[in-house]
């Protein structure tokens, strides 16, 4: 009788739900206007679902009420992730089977959901086929042994997550322009995070000797942290069209057009290794932004001074290839990895444009432009 | 509609009745939404009640609880109004002037939400869900008054709203 009765309740609860959708829906969403940069409010259609209810599609998987605990052990620290349960859209449909989000957070979830799977589509196009469906741990709760709680702390972000297969997407609380979550080249730089990682490493929870204490490997590690946020914000740049894509989120300088050599300080910055690893202050940001601002500066354009998007098509396509042709080891692995075999694809006439621009570029790392002749 | 049926039911009962087996109340609450993410919105909330008492420890109430999640300021928002009405048997446990209450029954929840892009309204919903309501509740048992403090419960669409409750309820007609 009791189980009836909460049957019953239950029965009665998910009765006046709208109908689960799956597949393409057009959907009330904030979108960036594909002619410029602004942002607005407009109806767009979101793909490739599973299930709209539970934001479950081909590549991405929006959960709720996950936790990330940052703990210490003997082997050091220790991350664990517990995935929570599915998401909980709200919605209507309206009679033109428009989708409605029925809450704020349901209009910012279904906007990101898009973001991503957009993303994912793009890169799908040009060579880069996901191995699993990626998780998104929607404002998680996160505990850290040193911080305790830090829901509070941890704001206004957004990071890939290599040990739980995703992305952690924390509240909007400091930033009064574009929430992050909702710029969609800020999104596909995350994404981008997920496909270096995969076509550097395959479908494992860190890299290689991501805890060694060699100082080989560490250095390796400080170059791979610079070449992640590099090759991120070249996919950010490309899905977007916008080479300042972070601009309507926030204020910093990450424009790709606007050119940067990488300097002899910087090298220091990164194969310096401080004294205490729990000590590290590198900003791997700035560094990556040098690395993209090069490519963007070499690349091949076929229509005067812009990047077309099939100049970008381009660009996505040979970063994909570039990726999967690296060498992860130390004294091998650099910066200017990732660029110098970009170079290699190229034609023989673009090389040569791209090789000066480099040499210019990456002078303190020179030697290691094997595909513009070395040293 | 609701809220007109559910007063008009009340005050068609108590004329049937003893003043002192009719009661109403208003609570002050900490409204936590639970939100499609999980995570929770806390909002100041407004409830009103009526109860008609079948015996000393036994009540049954209809309850309404409002809370208005007001519009942000950046440039995808939303403004929410969320009502919940329930009708609940209540279980009171003496413990000298004052009662431990458990209460349970089902509920409606309505949430009205307009959406804001750039400030400008584009789009409303209206969303009513039918669920269960749930209390566990500490009153004080006054000479006219009863106060009471305690937390509610909301599930409903695999969610559980919960509201910290501070109020009181009185006789609805007084034979003082």
């Amino acid at each position: 009788m009791k189980r009836l009765f909460s049957a019953a309740i239950c029965a009665a609860c998910v009765a006046c739900l709208p109908e689960d959708r799956s597949g393409s829906v057009d959907a009330l969403v904030y979108l960036r206007d594909p002619a410029g940069t602004a942002y607005s409010s407009g109806v767009a259609p979101v793909e490739n679902l599973d299930s709209l209810r539970e934001l479950r599609g081909r590549d991405i998987e929006l959960r709720r009420s996950s936790r990330i605990e940052v703990g210490l052990d003997l082997a050091g620290v220790r991350v664990t992730v517990d995935p929570g349960k599915p998401f909980a859209l709200e919605y209507a449909i309206d009679e033109d089977g428009v989708v409605i989000p029925g809450d704020r957070e349901s209009f910012l979830a279904l906007s990101l959901y898009r973001n991503l799977d957009r993303a994912a589509s793009i890169l799908r196009e040009h060579g880069h086929e996901p191995v699993r469906r990626l998780q998104v741990y929607y404002l998680p709760r996160y505990d850290n042994f040193v911080a305790g709680d830090g829901r509070l702390v941890f704001t206004d972000n957004a990071a890939f997550l290599p040990l739980g297969r995703g992305f952690i997407i924390v509240p909007s609380f400091l930033l009064s322009d574009l929430p992050l979550l909702l710029n969609e080249g800020v999104m596909a730089h995350e994404f981008g995070h997920a496909v270096v990682h995969q076509e550097l490493f395959g479908d494992v929870d860190e890299a290689p000797q991501e805890s060694s204490a060699d100082p080989g490997w560490r250095i390796a590690h400080r170059h791979l942290s610079a070449m992640h946020e590099g090759v991120a914000d070249l996919i950010g740049f490309a899905v977007t069209g916008d080479p300042d894509f972070i601009g309507p989120s926030l204020a910093t300088d990450r424009n790709l057009a606007e050119p940067r050599s990488f300097l002899a300080f910087d090298l220091s910055s990164i194969e310096l290794l401080p004294a205490d690893a729990l000590d590290d202050r590198l900003d791997p940001h700035g560094l990556g932004s040098i690395m993209a601002r090069t490519v963007y500066e070499f690349w091949p354009r076929t229509e005067g001074n812009r990047l077309t998007e099939d100049d970008r098509g381009r660009l996505l396509t040979l970063t994909v290839r570039a990726l999967r042709a690296l060498e992860f080891a130390p004294e091998v692995f650099t910066l200017a990895a990732f660029p110098n075999e970009l170079a290699r694809l190229l034609d023989e006439s673009e090389r040569a444009a791209a090789c000066e621009v480099l040499r210019l570029r990456f002078a303190p790392l020179q030697s290691r432009l094997t595909a513009c002749g070395g040293a | 509609m609701l809220r007109a049926a559910l007063l008009l039911s009340m005050l068609l009962v108590t004329t049937a009745a003893q003043a002192e087996d009719f009661r109403v109340g208003a609570d002050l609450s900490v409204f936590l939404r639970e939100e499609a993410g999980g995570n929770r919105t806390v909002l100041p909330g407004l409830s009103l009640r009526g109860s008609y008492r079948l015996r000393p420890s036994i009540e049954l109430a209809g309850l309404w609880m409002q809370a208005f999640d007001p519009k942000g300021r950046g440039p995808a928002e939303a403004s929410s109004w969320h009502q919940r009405f329930a009708a609940r048997a209540e279980f009171a446990l003496p413990i000298r002037t004052s009662s431990l209450v458990l209460a349970a029954g089902p509920g409606v929840s309505l949430t009205r939400t307009t959406l804001f892009g750039d400030g400008e309204a584009i789009a409303s919903t209206t969303l009513a869900r039918f669920g269960a309501s749930g209390a566990l509740l500490f009153e004080v048992n006054l000479p006219h008054l009863t106060l009471r403090t305690g937390v509610e419960a909301f599930r409903a669409a695999r969610r559980t709203d919960v509201a910290v409750v501070l109020g009181g309820t009185w006789p609805s007609r007084r034979a003082w």
